[in-house]
């Protein structure tokens, strides 16, 4: 059964037996009010008349008889004034109290008729007389039914509204538990973005706010969910990508070689792209175990000096910025910082060789390294060719190559940025670019300092 | 003579497809990217277009959607090999579906299965005095009909699409017999050795030493 319906049962329930009772009771307490008056009245009445015709009995004794006997009170009974009541002589079986009462219903004929019935015991001469009364009250029971076909009228009324101010009640107490569990159906349906929109503030505003939370929570877990198997997913197509298309080519120029009679000068073309494509693989597969190397081990933090990082990395740049002609300026402001020296090598590595690769032939790259208020900065600062807007924030998904070809020619995977990030986090930091298309772009991150 | 157009971005694997398909007869033209091969759809016939489906500039799907009003045949070539992709490509219009990494063999039988059906192939081969009509199965040698098993068939005619080309013995088993190469040699001799027989072709199809077979073509 619904709670609404409940609701309304119960509050139907309650006022028709409510109503029902204090009606009947107040019918009846009134009834019976009247009904003890009349009788009270009847009584008294009965025992004024015993005493008058006692009297009277007495009277008409001394002219007549010696001694009063109940034909003298007969016949005393038959002249006025009692003869405008009902009045008779009775000998119970039992000895009676003085004044005794009863209700008698009489079928006389088609109606029926209630009268009270008045027994008074009264003496004459030392002998007990028993004087019965008879009064209709029928008036008062047909009142009582008026009463009642009156109340039967009020209490269907009340009923009739009850039920619609239940039915109004459960449905207005209701509302918020409907909304509330629409919302639940939506979210069970994968709409999580959906909320309880209850502004009450008793049980259910409560429930319902804590419910929107757990929803947030929900759809927050879910969204990041999703990114990640999304992330997984494009990971994984990249990389089954990036590891066909060299293998491709392997697979086919050996194929080739082996199948048919090649000129020398093709043949030796076929070897070379056997041999560029496979160090392509090897480059891929040593960033990638790097890279997964990374995802489980903590790096292993230690005191090291700015400078000395700085000059080795510069160290290891220096033949490729040579080939180049490249310029590399170190500008580094020599502090301790805390973190983990050989995998931040590889990083400001990274960041100078994508730098090199951005730059022209004579150019200058910068590696600078400054205290800031919000920690030590590292910046590499280049004047080449830059990022485009829209691949900025790509360029750090694994395999993502902005310029694809270029990047080929150079031996990249598209590994590197991905690497870098990742080392970054490992750090407490995040990669922060600024680039404008040809004119440059600076890569910066932020490491502690170690306080002496 | 049969005019392919290879759109790849990767230029070796677009090296390589031309090598193979200008020694097997064809001629080549090569797209690195989306807008040269639509600028070159536009201004040239090609009897077969071969295509990369992930291609800087206009991809793979949307030069589909250019070339397929012209009629030309196209073959897609991709690393996305799994079967949704394959369905999503031939439901885009693709006559066939390459799946990187692909051995030469299949490159050019997928290419000449894909021209004949396009009606833009010669359904007959010959060599020297043998004549093979691939269409209604039937091998003539200096005009006398010779009869072959289904298998013999088969493998003549790869040996034809494949002329001065060593094929392996694992290669034409799974070619012909359509199974993995279980290190089963002797069904593969036997079948060259009867076709030999049939064919009178002793010169022609010569043995190379613990690796397979060449047919031995004019040119």
């Amino acid at each position: 059964m619904k709670l609404s319906a409940k609701i309304t049962l119960a509050v139907v329930l309650i006022v028709a037996l409510t109503v029902s009772i204090s009606g009947y009771a107040i019918v009846s307490s009134v009834f019976h009010a009247q009904l003890k008056h009349q009788i009270t009245a009847a009584a008294e009445e009965t025992q004024l008349l015993c005493s008058v015709l006692g009297t009277m009995a007495v009277e008409r004794r001394s002219s007549t008889s010696a001694r009063v006997t109940a034909e003298t009170l007969e016949e005393t009974l038959s002249i006025a004034p009692f003869r405008d009541y009902r009045l008779r002589l009775v000998q119970p079986t039992a000895p009676r109290d003085n004044v005794e009462y009863d209700i008698v219903r009489v079928n006389d004929g088609a109606e029926t008729v209630y009268e009270v019935v008045i027994t008074c015991r009264f003496a004459v001469d030392q002998k007990e007389y028993y004087l019965e009364s008879r009064r209709d009250v029928t008036d008062l029971y047909e009142l009582r039914g008026q009463y009642l076909g009156t109340f039967k009228l009020v209490y269907l009324i009340a009923v009739a509204v009850s039920l619609a101010a239940g039915f109004t009640l459960s449905a207005v107490l209701t509302a918020p538990i409907r909304s509330l569990s629409r919302s639940t159906r939506q979210i069970a349906g994968g709409n999580y973005s959906v909320r309880a929109n209850v502004k009450t503030s008793d049980e259910i505003g409560i429930l319902a706010s804590q419910f929107n939370r757990m929803a947030g929570e929900l759809e927050q877990h879910i969204a990041s969910l999703e990114l990640a198997t999304q992330q997984q997913k494009d990971f994984t197509a990249s990389f089954a990508h990036e590891l066909k298309t060299p293998l491709t080519s392997i697979i086919g120029y050996a194929d080739t070689l082996r199948s048919r009679k090649l000129p020398e000068e093709q043949q030796f073309e076929a070897a070379s792209f056997i041999f560029s494509e496979g160090r392509r693989l090897e480059t891929m597969s040593h960033s990638l175990l790097r890279l997964f190397s990374l995802e489980n081990e903590e790096p292993q933090m230690q005191r090291f000096s700015a400078l000395a990082l700085a000059k080795s990395v510069e160290e290891s740049m220096a033949y490729p910025m040579k080939q180049r002609q490249l310029v590399l300026e170190l500008r580094v402001e020599d502090r301790v910082l805390w973190g983990e020296q050989s995998l931040l090598e590889i990083l400001l590595y990274n960041l100078l060789d994508n730098a090199r690769k951005a730059s022209q032939p004579g150019s200058k790259i910068t590696l600078l390294g400054v205290r800031t208020p919000e920690g030590y900065c590292f910046a590499v600062k280049d004047r080449g060719m830059g990022i485009p807007q829209e691949a900025l924030s790509r360029i750090t998904e694994p395999f993502y190559m902005v310029d694809k070809s270029r990047s080929r020619a150079e031996g990249g995977a598209g590994l590197g940025l991905a690497l870098s990030q990742r080392i970054a986090q490992l750090h407490g930091a995040t990669l922060h670019y600024e680039s404008k298309v040809g004119r440059g772009t600076v890569v910066s991150f932020l490491l502690r300092e170690v306080v002496k | 003579m049969t005019k392919i157009l290879i759109v790849e971005d990767e230029k070796p694997i677009a090296n390589l497809i031309d090598w193979n398909l200008s020694a097997s007869g064809y001629s080549c033209t090569r797209a690195y990217d989306g807008n040269t091969a639509a600028d070159l759809i536009a201004e040239h016939n090609y009897d077969l277009v071969l295509l990369d489906i992930m291609l800087p500039g206009i991809n793979g799907y949307e030069l589909l959607g250019q070339i397929k009003p012209t009629g030309t045949p196209v073959i897609f070539i991709t690393a996305k090999g799994s079967v949704q992709d394959r369905v999503q490509g031939l439901r885009a219009g693709a006559d066939d579906y390459l799946v990187k990494p692909f051995e030469i063999v299949e490159l050019i039988a997928r290419v000449e299965s894909v021209l004949r059906r396009a009606g833009k192939a010669s359904t007959v081969y010959t060599l020297g005095d043998v004549t093979v009509d691939t269409e209604s199965m039937q091998v003539t040698k200096a005009g006398v009909p010779v009869t072959l098993t289904r298998k013999e068939f088969d493998l003549l005619v790869l040996f034809l699409q494949n002329q001065n080309v060593a094929l392996f013995r694992e290669t034409i088993y799974e070619r012909v017999w359509e199974s993995d190469y279980m290190g089963d040699t002797r069904t593969v001799d036997l079948h060259v050795q009867r076709l030999r027989k049939k064919l009178d072709w002793q010169r022609r199809l010569c043995a190379i030493h613990k690796v397979g077979y060449r047919l031995e073509g004019d040119g």
